[in-house]
């Protein structure tokens, strides 16, 4: 989560206001008590102690912060600015960067998933696949390309429910549009519960991304994993799943 | 006959020479003991290198427990009791001196200047001088004697 610039100087400038009147009221009050000790006087005003006063400081200083923190989080959640926070796409160099994928709970820290929704982004053609109980929602960009939108978003949706001895594996491959020849690929695997995820990239004309989910039971991923142990090579978990989901997001 | 007198200052000359003409020993080590009624200590039977010394309450700056040892302060003198520090607390007046710790009992005008500390603490220089801290547990009681 990135915390503006402004939050950061307030915060900034709050503590150092506050360090520096504890400090003064420290030698005001220290002032105040050795004037009344040497007249002798008994009445009269009495002042509040130091620790107290360090930690009404210390409470205030925390309730400031939490009353800037709200409202920074209330902004960024509804802010549509289009800014690339990540400053990692460019499209004029896509072998530098492919895509990124969100998972669970990081979509909410994501700044993607805060400036980007599920509904409707301007820019972007919207396209609902359905494979199983999967679901892929794809946005496509039809604005001109620029360094700070990327060429697609794919959120992903699982709305089927996984059993206790299922797992999923994820195959994502960057393949060629004209003949299908892997290009690149990433697979990651073992997870038995399937959170939303946030695919963001970008793509050459002549580039598609394939995105895939295998459902494995147990027995059929400790054949999957033999098979690789005795051929010693990553092999497709997909040939071993009992189901497979999978879209295919092309520019061509 | 040898008799200790407990007088109030105004009328001890007076009476310790009526009873030194009718023969009577005065003596600080005598065991019987004359005391006026409504009497008021203002001093402090004390020992230093040349021997027993009365110590008058205007005059001491603290008072301090080393071990089994209570050491009178004065603004230049140290002199040895043997009471302890709650008999003396006990004896001293109360609007006069306070406790300030476990070991330490204070005049109240011995204060040069005092610093407050983090944690319900106070740092004080006495006038002799000296460095004594007024502990948590007597903090509160100190602040209420000053009225800060």
């Amino acid at each position: 989560m990135a915390i503006s610039d402004t939050v950061l100087y307030l915060i900034a400038m709050i503590t150092v206001l506050v360090a520096v009147g504890v400090i003064l009221y420290s030698l005001i009050y220290t002032n105040q008590i050795n004037k009344k000790i040497q007249s002798g006087k008994i009445t009269g005003k009495k002042l509040v102690d130091i620790p107290k006063a360090i930690m009404a400081a210390v409470i205030i200083v925390l309730l400031f912060y939490c009353i800037l923190f709200a409202l920074s989080i209330h902004e960024m959640r509804n802010s549509t600015v289009s800014r690339n926070d990540l400053a990692v796409i460019d499209v004029s160099n896509p072998d530098d960067y492919r895509y990124e994928q969100f998972i669970g709970n990081g979509l909410k820290d994501a700044s993607y998933a805060v400036m980007y929704s599920k509904e409707e982004n301007p820019g972007y053609s919207k396209e609902i696949l359905k494979d199983g109980d999967f679901v892929f929602t794809v946005f496509k960009r039809t604005s001109v390309a620029d360094n700070f939108h990327p060429d697609f978003l794919c959120y992903v949706d699982y709305q089927g429910k996984l059993e206790k001895n299922q797992v999923v594996y994820n195959d994502n491959s960057i393949v060629s549009s004209t003949d299908g020849t892997d290009q690149d690929g990433f697979g990651s695997g073992g997870y038995n519960d399937i959170h939303s995820v946030l695919y963001v990239g970008n793509l050459d004309v002549d580039s598609d991304l394939v995105i895939q989910y295998h459902i494995l039971d147990e027995a059929s991923e400790q054949a999957y994993k033999k098979a690789e142990e005795e051929q010693q090579a990553a092999l497709d978990a997909g040939k071993y799943a009992q189901s497979t989901a999978s879209a295919r997001i092309s520019f061509r | 006959m040898r008799l200790r007198l407990r007088l109030n200052r105004e009328t001890e000359e007076d009476i310790k020479k009526e009873l030194m003409e009718k023969g009577i020993e005065i003596t600080e080590d005598a065991s019987l003991i004359l005391t006026e009624e409504n009497y008021c200590e203002e001093s402090l039977f004390c020992r230093d290198e040349s021997g027993l010394v009365s110590v008058l309450f205007d005059e001491i700056c603290h008072v301090e427990s080393l071990g089994h040892d209570v050491f009178v302060y004065t603004k230049e003198n140290k002199y040895k009791t043997k009471m302890r520090i709650y008999q003396l607390e006990k004896i001293l007046p109360a609007e006069q001196f306070i406790r300030i710790s476990n070991s330490i009992i204070i005049r109240r005008n011995a204060i040069r200047r005092i610093r407050p500390g983090l944690s319900c603490k106070f740092y004080l220089t006495l006038i002799n001088g000296a460095s004594v801290d007024v502990t948590r547990t007597y903090y509160y009681k100190f602040k209420e004697f000053y009225g800060i």
